[in-house]
């Protein structure tokens, strides 16, 4: 379709146009008709009054037929006027002719000879002769040598003509005026419609240059929507932009102290081996901890469903290939569905469930609900058989990478990137005791309703 | 034991090849995965090192196509953005393990240890033949607590003969785990390494030789060696 114009505004246009077009042509086209017919009526009607005035002044003596001149129409008297008369016998010779038929030549017969009685009407279009109506009306006059007598009328067809185009020039001025006033009016009411459309192009492009924060209210109902959204992906695109440049900045912050110690004791002649290594060390966990905030996807909206026991059932199935001593029990029947962007989840539940494989002595537990509480959520316990997380070290754990050099030891900064995570959809992560020792990991996130047909199924 | 190590940072490879042939392992390197595929299906190794951004095969896929070609020896991913997604569609597609960049040197060694460990079928780090222990952690072998000494190589010998007691393992395999592909081969050197460790194993007669085949471990050589 590239021959379609690729505007709104255009295609309606085109579109009413086309229409308008169409209706005022087909409109034109039947006035047209029913002008022209009712013109050759009225012509047709006006041969009639002649024919019957003919007949009316005639009259009969010694078996042949005589006229008075006196014709009501002085066109008839007037040579060469547009207007003629006739009267012919049976056999097509001429008994009589008007006035003005005498200088001109007019086929008087009309092709009504054969005509046994009544009027017949026709249009003669012959070589070298103007067209012309011709009216015959064949009658039978008694007492007559030929009884059988021909009256004709015969009319330039010109002036009906004339009358018909000038209806048609006037036709046309009105239909014209009439459609361009209305494509005005199309055009003004679709920049009118579409002036919201025009409002958000503009104020998208404000947005690109930064040169507005936020879109402004009072779409029309059916902009709404996509304003809401769009302004919901700004949002989050502003959001992300931001903890990208804080990430970088405090990366670039966090990367500067120990670069500048190596430095330092790179000038010394026997550089410490243990210090740069602390170092280094210190560097990478800053990379792994900031970086690794910073690529988190974060909920778009309400991100898309997730079924929550395929997705933890493939994390336990993966991680029993990387923990084959660790026994890993689940109960996800009634885990139902999770909301958000399936790598978070792997994300957060590959972290807890890395840390339980890597600190439990030989077992892991896992399980998932769907509870309702003010909305549907997910509930995922994540268990043990390790040492536990002291009360102590449990706030520590989950606040570790925001200060890059704090170090607890006994776990790594898998709790802190899930809890981070967990945070940013608006759930909750808990680290408990089991009962029978161990550490229980409690995370709730926001899950979604099944559709209807899978829940009834 | 051989392994595979396809890394395509010059750096990060030379590394690898280096702290790993220290640690007495022989090393084949690939800079690319269809050279990995090449010697990934070529030779028979006992563990492979993978990286999973590699050029013309994705390490993913080289993976897979390993495994498609039944090569059963245990795969190490090493991911550089550490993220569950990759750990777990390496770990589907046929790895064993995984290790996020960057890493150290030990952590892979101890990774690599209890994967081939585990492919041969042991659970503990420490094997057992018998008195004699050898403790794949920490790299140890002792008769009866009493430490040997032993050279990186003459321990590969035996480390390979332990995890593979319950068959006769012949020379030219004891040779194509222990060195590398470019690595001039001579059944001669095996021979040598062989009577060095069995003089250091005395009274131990474990290494038992079956003519014409290789060697195979005796577990009931023991009971003679301290019964006599």
């Amino acid at each position: 379709m590239r021959w379609m114009p690729n505007s709104i505004q255009r295609r309606l246009l085109v579109t009413a146009s086309v229409v308008l077009l169409v209706f005022l042509g087909v409109t034109g086209w039947v006035l047209d008709q029913t002008f022209s017919r009712s013109v050759i009526k009225g012509a047709q009607q006006q041969l009639q009054l002649i024919v019957y005035a003919l007949m009316g002044s005639a009259s009969e003596k010694d078996r042949k037929l005589q006229f008075s001149d006196n014709l009501a129409e002085p066109r008839l008297a007037q040579p060469d006027s547009g207007l003629y008369a006739f009267v012919s016998d049976g056999q097509g010779e001429v008994l009589w002719r008007s006035r003005s038929a005498f200088l001109t030549e007019v086929a008087s017969d009309g092709g009504a000879s054969s005509v046994s009685s009544g009027f017949v009407f026709s249009e003669l279009q012959q070589q070298s002769q103007p067209p012309r109506f011709s009216l015959s009306h064949a009658v039978t006059w008694e007492g007559l040598a030929n009884e059988r007598v021909i009256f004709t009328a015969v009319a330039d067809q010109a002036s009906y003509r004339r009358a018909i185009e000038d209806f048609r020039q006037s036709l046309g001025i009105g239909l014209g005026s009439v459609a361009l006033v209305f494509i005005l009016v199309q055009a003004l009411a679709l920049r009118w419609g579409l002036t919201p459309l025009l409002r958000m192009q503009r104020e998208v492009a404000e947005l690109e240059r930064g040169k507005r924060e936020r879109l402004s209210d009072g779409y029309p109902i059916e902009l709404k929507n996509l304003a809401v959204n769009l302004q919901r992906f700004v949002t989050h695109e502003q959001s992300q932009r931001r903890r990208y440049s804080q990430a970088l900045d405090n990366l670039a912050h966090s990367l500067k102290t120990p670069l500048s110690v190596i430095s330092n004791a790179l000038t010394e002649s026997q550089p410490s081996a243990p210090l740069l290594q602390e170092q280094v060390q210190r560097m990478q966990d800053v990379v792994a901890n900031q970086l690794n905030r910073a690529t988190l996807a974060a909920p778009l909206a309400l991100g898309s469903r997730i079924p929550a026991q395929a997705t933890l059932e493939r994390l336990v199935a993966a991680l029993r290939i990387a923990y084959p001593q660790t026994e890993i029990a689940t109960r996800l029947q009634a885990a139902g569905y999770l909301r958000g962007d399936s790598s978070d989840l792997l994300e957060i539940f590959g972290n807890v469930l890395e840390n339980a494989c890597k600190f439990s002595r030989s077992w892991v537990g896992v399980s998932a609900e769907t509870i309702t509480l003010q909305r549907v959520m997910v509930r995922v316990i994540i268990e043990d058989d390790g040492p536990g997380i002291a009360v102590d070290q449990r706030a520590a754990v989950l606040k570790r990478g925001q200060r890059a050099d704090s170090q607890t030891p006994g776990q790594g900064i898998g709790l802190s990137v899930a809890a981070e995570l967990v945070a940013l959809y608006q759930g909750e992560l808990v680290i408990d005791d089991r009962e029978s020792g161990g550490a229980r990991i409690c995370i709730t996130l926001p899950g979604a309703i099944a559709d209807d047909h899978e829940s009834m199924g | 034991m051989r392994l595979l190590v396809v890394e395509d940072d010059p750096a990060l490879r030379q590394q690898l090849e280096s702290g790993l042939s220290a640690a007495g392992y022989a090393v084949d390197a690939a800079a690319d995965g269809s050279e990995g595929l090449y010697l990934g299906s070529e030779f028979a190794f006992d563990a492979a090192v993978i990286d999973l951004g590699l050029p013309k095969i994705d390490g993913l896929e080289l993976i897979e196509r390993l495994r498609k070609e039944c090569k059963t020896y245990p795969i190490i991913i090493l991911t550089a953005r550490g993220h569950w997604q990759d750990k777990v569609q390496g770990l589907e597609a046929g790895a064993d393990d995984y290790l996020a960049k960057p890493f150290e040197m030990p952590e892979l060694l101890a990774r690599l240890n209890a994967l081939i460990r585990r492919a041969a079928g042991y659970a503990s780090p420490v094997l057992v033949v018998g008195p004699l222990q050898l403790d794949t952690s920490r790299q140890q072998v002792t008769i009866s607590d009493k430490a040997i000494d032993l050279t990186a190589f003459e321990y590969r010998v035996l480390e390979h003969l332990m995890l593979n007691a319950d068959r006769i393992v012949s020379k030219n395999e004891l040779t194509e785990h222990l060195y590398a592909q470019d690595f001039d081969r001579d059944s001669n050197v095996i021979e040598v390494f062989v009577g060095r460790l069995r003089r250091k194993l005395e009274p131990l007669k474990l290494i038992q030789t079956v003519r014409g085949r290789g060697y195979q471990l005796n577990p009931g050589a023991h009971c003679d060696a301290l019964d006599a």
